[in-house]
């Protein structure tokens, strides 16, 4: 429970070291604009979902995406802080992926951007790695009792995404358009792609 | 259980709080203490294993009851002021003379110089060492290994990456890793020690008695928190 005041004194203590960062010459007036304006304007899921479109059109992108996911992606331009090492791990009809960091909250963010409130709370650190069936459900994701659930505790440098599946129906759909299937959810492994419209 | 952010597993968690379309910062000092975290670990004045530490440092009680970047403030007061870039008196007293004024703006202090490795960060990461670590990995794909238990954490003095429900258990390398300073001696003050990490899967059945019989969990882990499987009367590891 956080009170009104306690979020009144949080902003003044940032703001407090802020301040002290900058006249000590450590950090610079505009660091903190310019580092929210790339999340809020720039880096966001829109990256993953370009990369995930791509290897459902291009076998070979796809076998180097899962070979070695950050020189794949960085083929498309993506990558950069928290995506220094990515692995890419594919779902099949065998086994569905899904990501969580139980220890923190470690997410691929030059992929994805920054990460869901719901993946930094501790309903979802302490439930996924145990009962995975039962969140997937709360996102309104069923999967065949004879699915291996694999999730994917991120608790290394390493940044793990999910390439989905591509949907039934996607056939004759341009890159571009595979691209708008694909949700963040669905490369975090709590959701499915959008099914094309028919 | 290696402290209260160690979560994995634990029980009496209700739903998932999804928000759909929910904002990229909720409150505006969100993103202030979001971008004066990066910026303090881009000028090197703030490590991610040390800013992890006194996080995991929250009392228990604490933790649970503040949100995600509560945990960040907290996390970089402490850990600017034990690299002594800032004193305590010095935030309280600037916290005191805010509160009079709190729009004053921000003191100017330009740095092309600086900005220009924040944008590096942002777009290419942190950079890479010069030289790639050489060193033969100790496990292959398909190797069964046990991994070591902490005896005795100490939250907020010493750090692991070995979540606790995954201690003392036996998994099979699913892929190995290139090498990464291991956590633990960064915090311990023992430097750079770079091992090769292995994503290790466990059934998750052998995790949790309740589990589902066909799910798995991988986890990866530093060569030090294994052993091969079978190899005798279970390891410990002093934290120390």
């Amino acid at each position: 429970m956080t009170t009104d005041s306690q979020t009144a004194y949080a902003a003044l203590r940032t703001k407090a070291i802020e301040s002290l960062l900058i006249e000590a010459g450590i950090i610079t007036t505009g660091a903190v604009d310019d580092i929210c304006r790339a999340y809020e304007e720039d880096i966001g899921p829109l990256r993953g979902a370009r990369v995930v479109a791509r290897a459902w059109c291009d076998e070979d992108f796809k076998r180097r995406l899962l070979d070695d996911a950050t020189a794949a992606m960085a083929e498309l331009g993506v990558g950069g802080f928290a995506a220094e090492r990515v692995v890419a791990v594919e779902n099949t009809d065998a086994v569905h992926n899904a990501v969580v960091c139980t220890l923190c909250s470690c997410y691929p963010w030059g992929v994805l951007g920054l990460p869901p409130t719901w993946y930094k709370t501790p309903e979802y650190r302490a439930r996924m790695v145990r009962e995975p069936r039962a969140v997937l459900a709360e996102f309104g994701v069923q999967l065949p009792d004879d699915v291996e659930i694999r999730v994917w505790d991120s608790s290394s440098d390493v940044r793990y995404m999910v390439l989905p599946m591509r949907p039934r129906g996607a056939e004759g759909l341009s890159e571009e358009q595979l691209a708008g299937l694909v949700t963040r959810d669905s490369m975090i492994g709590t959701g499915l792609p959008i099914a094309p419209e028919r | 259980m290696n402290g209260p952010h160690d979560l994995g597993g634990l029980p009496g968690f209700g739903a998932i709080p999804i928000e759909v379309d929910e904002p990229l910062f909720h409150e505006s000092w969100h993103a202030r203490i979001f971008g004066t975290t990066f910026a303090s670990a881009v000028a090197r004045a703030l490590r991610i294993d040390l800013q992890r530490c006194a996080v995991e440092g929250i009392p228990p009680a604490l933790y649970m009851s503040t949100t995600y970047y509560e945990w960040w403030l907290h996390a970089l007061e402490e850990c600017l002021v034990d690299a002594g870039a800032l004193t305590r008196e010095a935030i309280d007293e600037r916290v005191q003379r805010l509160a009079t004024d709190p729009d004053a703006p921000l003191p100017e202090r330009d740095d092309p110089e600086f900005d220009a490795i924040v944008q590096a960060f942002i777009h290419h990461g942190i950079p890479a060492p010069p030289e790639p670590v050489q060193r033969t990995a100790r496990f292959a794909v398909a190797d069964a290994v046990e991994t070591t238990v902490v005896e005795h954490p100490a939250p907020g003095r010493e750090h692991t990456r070995i979540p606790g429900y995954a201690q003392g258990k036996t998994g099979v390398v699913e892929r190995v890793l290139a090498p990464q300073s291991l956590p633990d001696a960064v915090v311990a003050g023992r430097g750079e020690l770079p091992e090769h990490v292995y994503a290790v899967r466990f059934r998750a059945r052998d995790l949790w008695p309740d589990a589902g019989a066909r799910d798995s969990v991988c986890v990866d882990l530093w060569e030090s928190y294994l052993r091969p499987a079978g190899a005798g009367p279970a390891a410990t590891k002093e934290t120390s």
